[in-house]
């Protein structure tokens, strides 16, 4: 059927009525006012945003990743809903009333259309979260000062289905413990056959310490409300991050020397707040099989905005 | 009475007349057209009702932005900006 033939009724189109359509479903509006290519482009469009992501996830992490493929489409398609509502208004007031109907001009067309778009958004979100990123709001203060309570993280779950985490990575995982919370975000320290001495404040890899510098207090200037102990800069295997060390929580256990050696295919992992996290020193390495995916980006970040973008060290 | 002898003949001419054929399913067809054109007119009715009054109309459009809007409630949520 030639979706251009009309046939011979005619009646004027309801600005109203497009508005209300459009805002159910954005596109339905202008197929309503008989515009229906623009109408089918707006409707398509949220199709944008979990492959702007998908792509997004192959990339290597970077600011330009981060506001290009997956907040700039979001924010878009956003603007494009109401700018539907909106231009179907202006098309049905503009229209003739002697409008002459066209064949998709059909009540049950409109509800098949918004019945769809309504539910396949949701579905292709899902999809993303489930297989791309996901988005984790952090409670805790374990990683500070990496990571500070209010951040919102986005994780990318796409890159651990192809590589193994490596040494300094900050990683989310299943909590192996039947209490706290549903998962965990720690910093990778040792991957499978290392071998660790934990004793006090000290870590040492394969025999070798970690190095550790203290960072001054004005560079904290961004985070310092939530810091409350002495920042260090830790470097292992190319990898620079902050630690810090401050006072112990009274209800935690943490042993003060320890040796492992991690288990194959396990991670070893700690919190970057040494002396207020549940880690491995608690429960013990992680396999990777429990791992969700990796630390890209902070998308919202909890006390100030220099810190938004890709998670540096 | 000659009158009355022809309008006879005529109603006898007529009986031996049958329907032309496929008037069942025009008289089917068109009762089905004539339900289906109530069902019509039901939204229709609707509709009219809704554009009397600039309230109804902002209402009809608020119910409609309310509903339209769950994959972007479902994004929020899933980006952790909105927590149920």
């Amino acid at each position: 059927m030639n979706p251009e033939t009309t046939n011979s009724e005619t009646t004027r189109r309801i600005p109203w009525v497009a508005v209300a359509l459009s805002f159910l479903s954005a596109g339905v509006g202008h197929i309503y006012c008989g515009r229906i290519f623009k109408g089918l482009l707006l409707y398509f469009a949220w199709f944008v945003i979990p492959l702007a992501v998908s792509i997004g996830a192959l990339f290597q992490a970077s600011l330009g990743t981060l506001i290009g493929l997956i907040l700039v489409p979001s924010v878009v398609v956003t603007i494009l809903y109401f700018y539907a509502a909106s231009d179907a208004f202006s098309i049905a007031k503009a229209s003739e009333p002697s409008y002459r109907l066209k064949d998709y001009n059909r009540p049950a067309i409109y509800w098949l259309l918004i019945l769809v778009e309504i539910v396949y958004p949701v579905g292709l979100t899902i999809g993303a979260r489930e297989y791309v990123f996901e988005a984790f709001y952090l409670p805790a203060k374990s990683m500070a000062p990496s990571f500070l309570p209010g951040d919102r993280v986005l994780v990318n779950k796409l890159a651990s289905r192809k590589e193994f985490p490596e040494r300094g990575d900050v990683i989310v995982f299943r909590n192996p413990q039947p209490t706290g919370g549903r998962v965990f975000i720690k910093r990778v320290i040792g991957v499978a056959g290392d071998r660790l001495l934990i004793n006090g404040d000290i870590v040492e890899v394969n025999g070798k310490q970690l190095e550790r510098e203290r960072v001054p207090t004005e560079s904290l200037d961004a985070v310092r409300y939530q810091i409350a102990g002495d920042v260090y800069h830790e470097s292992q295997s190319g990898t620079r991050y902050q630690v810090m060390y401050g006072a112990r929580n009274s209800g935690e256990n943490t042993p003060e020397s320890r040796e492992v050696v991690v288990p194959p295919r396990s991670v070893f992992v700690m919190g970057d707040n040494r002396n207020l996290s549940r880690d491995s020193r608690h429960f013990g390495a992680i396999h990777v099989g429990d791992m969700l995916g990796y630390v890209d980006y902070i998308f919202w970040p909890a006390e100030s905005w220099s810190r938004f973008g890709v998670y540096r060290d | 009475m000659t009158d009355e002898r022809d309008y006879e003949a005529w109603l006898e001419r007529r009986r031996t007349i049958g329907p032309p054929s496929g008037f069942a399913n025009h008289v089917m067809a068109s009762v089905r057209q004539s339900q289906t054109a109530h069902k019509i007119s039901l939204v229709v009715r609707l509709a009219l009702w809704v554009e009397r009054s600039r309230v109804t109309r902002y209402l009809a459009c608020s119910t409609a932005l309310l509903i339209g809007s769950t994959p972007f409630i479902f994004l929020a949520y899933f980006a952790q900006l909105i927590v149920f």
